[in-house]
């Protein structure tokens, strides 16, 4: 399976008034077809920035975007002009934002609204696919509205967005993410703004969706909840870098590095007897980012060097990984490795 | 035994105005009858999805909405005339949801803090620093961050500065509103351990409001679960925990189980919750539950059981 | 390439409480950093000293005509010129800028005083209050400026009492309304639910909590009065509604100047520096005050 999104080495900075801060430091990711990755961290870690600056969304002149590799779809992306991402974004590249509201046009019906998208893709694709199109959008409206589980599409098509609760707001954007048949599908924090039935409403549906269409999807999440149900790989970033990376279950069963950890220790359900840990202190801003690893002022295993030195990634091979990727990978058609890998000095073979 | 509140019967509505081009007034029906009450010590948990009327409860407790029927008793004293619910402050003090939104930007610690104490009556200034170093230190602040304006805090420290506004004038009970959904994960457990602790120190009861039933568990001796402005189940933590009966609690235990690797999300329940403008006749939950029947849709199950465990559920 | 040293366990790190000590800036000091406001400060203040001595050193008065002198340009004798009657200009201006500045703080106070306290009361108590007291400010907006102005004529004589009496009728009705919409919105905020439910009394909630917050909006509406007040005034004068002759307000001059603007360009162009300067001073002047006052802006090293 070849990847559809490879970064290597992406670097994100922001001139502001008070100089230039780095917003995402040295990430790698790939994104195979089929499969659905993770990011997960707390607010300002740059999760969401990653993924903008991967799918092109900032503006160029207050933001600098540095990759050593950056494809999307087999298309290189480092001399990308903006015309281009919108080719790319409006159909390949589909994105969920946390907020629907935000997401459709207030005085626009959500019928309307989903044949614009629809329209828009027979357009594009008009050049290379003859003759696959002109069947009618109508009948395409009401089949995604079905698909992801709106009741009588019929008549909700007829709807403007504030007459539909959160949730179902939210499933007319996968609706619309839907319509431009993308390869790709972006979902940033899809259902932080929706109750837990919802949520889990919704998880299921973009869980559906993407087993059954094939598609790649990224979802970015402070909640490790959503995380655990949905993916099948995990990139846990902090302070603008990756911090480590694997399949969901050696991350979630044997997290290495002590931020991780820490999270999963402070969650309420893991201190089924004992007391709850927290993390002390918090998470630096990107102004007075901390020398070596960013996180070795919360850190108590930091060791000296951690302080001065940056810490690279290192393959960590822990039982689970060997023991259960086998039969692992079997039960989820997954043909490639998938490494663990951490940043963190503990893991390097110079610390032994 | 002796508790610190008491409700019977609360209800709330809130109408809003019918303007001259809007049309008909609408009720919106927030509450509908909650009888719950809280012994001394201890932490109540209230857990429910946004708009079940959690807040409004909390809001009542606090005196700062007039019920619409049922009464609120403080200990011995029935709490029914507004003069009354004035001095509801004196048991009842509030950490709210946005530690953004709750601190007045316009004025540094000291002087938030400085209020309740003036109003309570403490003069002499150098007892009123000393009190505030000591309640900064108590929550985890240092007594120098006192000059300081909320905009130069963290999330998490300026929940904390909520907390010890809530705390500075002794209270018997403090009502947290959603108090850790605005904060960060690594902050929330920080924000969590410091109410434990607080808790531990000077034996304060805690209404804990939030719809994240892991953190309720965790800290509440006992468990409100509201659905549309009912209570349908309530019961001491490990009883409901290990035997939920009401399908929506149940419903709610199986969203919040243990991380783990490619957990399964269903069953869920389908659909949504309907609009509080309308007073269901039967059961609130029916409209969505697996197992309702006929009588669901007649008439709406009382809370019925013992001081452990109580639901309002027909099959139950 | 690495010491044993770098992977001993890092020694807690020891805060310096020292550092943690912030020395915040002042609201004076805000003010003074922020160089457009000083100028804005330095020309509203020059304005009003000039307004108030500024005649007096002038040798001639404002009314004084010397025919035989008249349409001469900028000299020693004359900075500004003398205009058709052979009026000393510069004299003619800083009396003029007395009565602009007049009109100007009038205008200040009034919006100060009836504007936020009606909006305030009117946002504060909230409903059917609130409704007929805004119906009340919506009617008197419907009325254009220059009919209360044209009728007030007929009623008093022209001159500066029914301009003063025609800004406090329909002066502080923006000021209303935006503060009314302001402490509606403060009204919700958690802070002074906070505040309320700490049992504080409703002076203290709206006095310390709501009012306090709206000071950023209510001194831009200010400062911004102010000019438009001038101008309002200037405009006036210069339709034939405003001060009498031989009284000279910036508008009265600037109307004056552009009868002869052909020939004698800077009968026009002293009164319509005055008018911009003064306007300019006024508006740098206020939104560095409102950024002075708001402990939000500044930085807090």
């Amino acid at each position: 399976m070849s990847d559809i999104v490879r970064v290597k080495g992406l670097h994100v900075t922001f001139s502001t008034f008070n100089g230039p801060v780095q917003a995402v430091r040295d990430v790698s990711l790939r994104l195979a077809a089929g499969e659905i990755l993770g990011i997960v961290g707390e607010s300002g870690c740059g999760k969401s920035v990653t993924v903008q600056a991967m799918m092109g969304l900032w503006p160029t002149a207050i933001t600098t975007v540095e990759a050593a590799e950056h494809t999307v779809l087999g298309h290189d992306c480092r001399s990308f002009t903006e015309s281009d991402w919108r080719t790319l974004r409006g159909t390949d590249i589909a994105m969920v934002f946390q907020d629907p509201m935000t997401a459709l046009n207030p005085i626009v019906t959500i019928g309307k609204q989903l044949e614009e998208v629809i329209r828009l893709r027979q357009k594009r694709r008009r050049s290379d696919q003859k003759g696959a199109m002109t069947e009618g959008i109508a009948e395409e409206v009401i089949h995604l509205l079905r698909q992801v589980g709106i009741p009588e599409p019929e008549r909700r098509r007829n709807q403007y967005p504030h007459e539909l609760s959160g949730g179902m707001r939210q499933r007319v954007v996968i609706a619309m993410a839907l319509a431009g048949k993308p390869k790709i599908i972006l979902a940033d924090e899809p259902t932080t703004a929706l109750d837990v039935t919802t949520e889990a409403q919704i998880l299921l549906l973009l869980q559906k969706l993407v087993r059954e269409e094939g598609m790649g999807m990224i979802i970015i999440s402070h909640n490790l909840r959503v995380i655990a149900r949905l993916c099948d790989r995990v990139a846990v970033m902090y302070a603008g870098t990756i911090i480590e990376e694997g399949s969901i279950e050696t991350v979630l069963t044997s997290p290495a590095h002590p931020y991780l950890q820490g999270l999963l220790s402070s969650l309420p359900e893991s201190a089924t007897d004992g007391r709850l840990t927290a993390i002390e202190g918090q998470p630096p801003d990107s102004y007075h980012m901390p020398t070596g690893c960013a996180f070795h002022p919360r850190c108590h295993k930091a060791m000296r060097i951690c302080a001065r030195i940056t810490p690279t990634n290192s393959n960590v091979s822990d039982e689970y990984s060997k023991r259960e990727r086998v039969q692992h990978v079997r039960e989820h058609q997954q043909t490639r490795e998938c490494p663990h890998q951490v940043s963190c000095w503990l893991y390097r073979p110079e610390v032994k | 035994m002796d508790y610190i509140w008491q409700t019977e019967g609360i209800t709330k509505e809130f109408n809003t105005p019918g303007g001259i081009f809007s049309g008909k007034e609408k009720t919106v029906y927030a509450l509908n009858g909650i009888s719950l009450q809280q012994a001394p010590g201890e932490t109540l948990g209230i857990v429910g999805e946004s708009g079940c009327g959690k807040s409004t409860f909390g809001r009542v407790l606090m005196g700062l909405y007039a019920p619409t029927s049922g009464t609120l008793r403080v200990g011995n004293q029935l709490i029914d005339t507004e003069t009354a619910r004035k001095t509801l402050h004196h048991t009842f003090q509030m950490v709210f949801q946005d530690p953004y939104a709750s601190l007045n930007p316009r004025m540094t610690v000291r002087q938030t803090l400085e209020e309740p104490l003036r109003r309570m009556g403490v003069k002499e200034a150098t007892v009123r620093s000393e009190r505030i170093r000591g309640i900064l230190e108590q929550v985890g602040l240092r007594p120098s961050y006192s000059e300081r304006y909320p905009h130069e805090f963290s999330g998490g420290q300026r929940q904390r500065v909520g907390i010890a506004r809530a705390l500075i004038s002794n209270p018997s009970c403090i009502i947290c509103d959603e108090p850790i959904s605005a904060l960060d994960v690594s902050i929330q457990v920080q924000i969590i351990t410091l109410l434990e602790r607080l808790q531990t120190d000077t034996n304060i009861s805690y209404v804990f409001i939030s719809h994240d039933l892991s953190m309720v568990r965790y800290l509440s001796h006992r468990i409100a679960v509201m659905y549309l402005g009912y209570v349908v189940e309530e019961g001491t933590t490990d009883e409901l925990y290990n035997h939920p009966l009401h399908p929506y609690t149940q419903a709610l235990i199986r969203l919040h189980q243990p991380i783990a690797p490619r957990m399964p999300i269903g069953p869920v329940p389908q659909g949504e919750v309907p609009s509080p403008l309308q007073k269901p006749k039967g059961c609130p939950f029916a409209s969505r539950c697996p197992e309702k029947e006929e009588r669901c849709m007649e008439a709406w199950p009382q809370l019925t059981g013992n001081d452990v465990h109580r639901v309002a559920c027909w099959k139950r | 390439m690495y010491s044993k040293e770098d992977f001993l366990p890092l020694q807690p790190m020891r805060c310096d409480e020292s550092a943690e000590l912030i020395t915040r800036p002042g609201p004076w000091q805000r003010l003074k950093a922020n160089k457009l406001a000083v100028l804005g400060m330095i020309i509203v203040c020059i304005m009003i000293v000039a307004a108030i001595i500024g005649p007096w050193l002038s040798p001639y008065t404002y009314a004084q005509q010397n025919l035989l002198e008249a349409n001469q340009g900028p000299s020693a004798s004359h900075w500004f010129g003398t205009d058709t009657l052979g009026r000393d200009l510069y004299t003619r201006v800083l009396y003029g800028a007395r009565i602009s500045l007049a009109v100007g703080f009038v205008a200040a106070a009034i919006n100060l005083v009836i504007g936020v306290v009606y909006g305030g009361v009117a946002g504060y108590l909230g409903g059917r209050v609130d409704r007929l007291m805004m119906s009340i400010v919506d009617i008197l907006y419907g009325i254009p400026l220059l009919l209360y102005v044209i009728l007030l004529m007929v009623v008093l004589s022209p001159g500066l009492t029914s301009i003063f009496i025609a800004l406090g009728i329909a002066y502080w009705l923006t000021m209303a309304r935006i503060v009314r919409s302001q402490i509606i919105k403060l009204k919700e905020e958690e802070y002074v639910l906070a505040a309320r439910s700490m049992g504080a009394s409703p002076m203290t909630v709206l006095f310390r909590h709501i009012l306090p917050n709206c000071m950023g909006p209510i001194i831009i509406t200010m400062t911004l009065a102010i000019p438009e007040a001038i101008f309002t005034e200037a405009f006036l004068s210069f339709i034939g509604l405003g001060v009498n002759a031989p009284m000279a307000s910036w508008g009265v001059l600037a109307a004056e100047g552009i009868n002869s603007m052909r020939s004698y360009p800077y009968q026009l162009l002293f009164p319509a520096l005055a008018i911009g300067i003064t306007m300019l001073g006024f508006t740098f002047f206020g939104d560095g005050l409102r950024s002075a006052l708001d402990p939000k802006e500044g930085g807090t090293k």
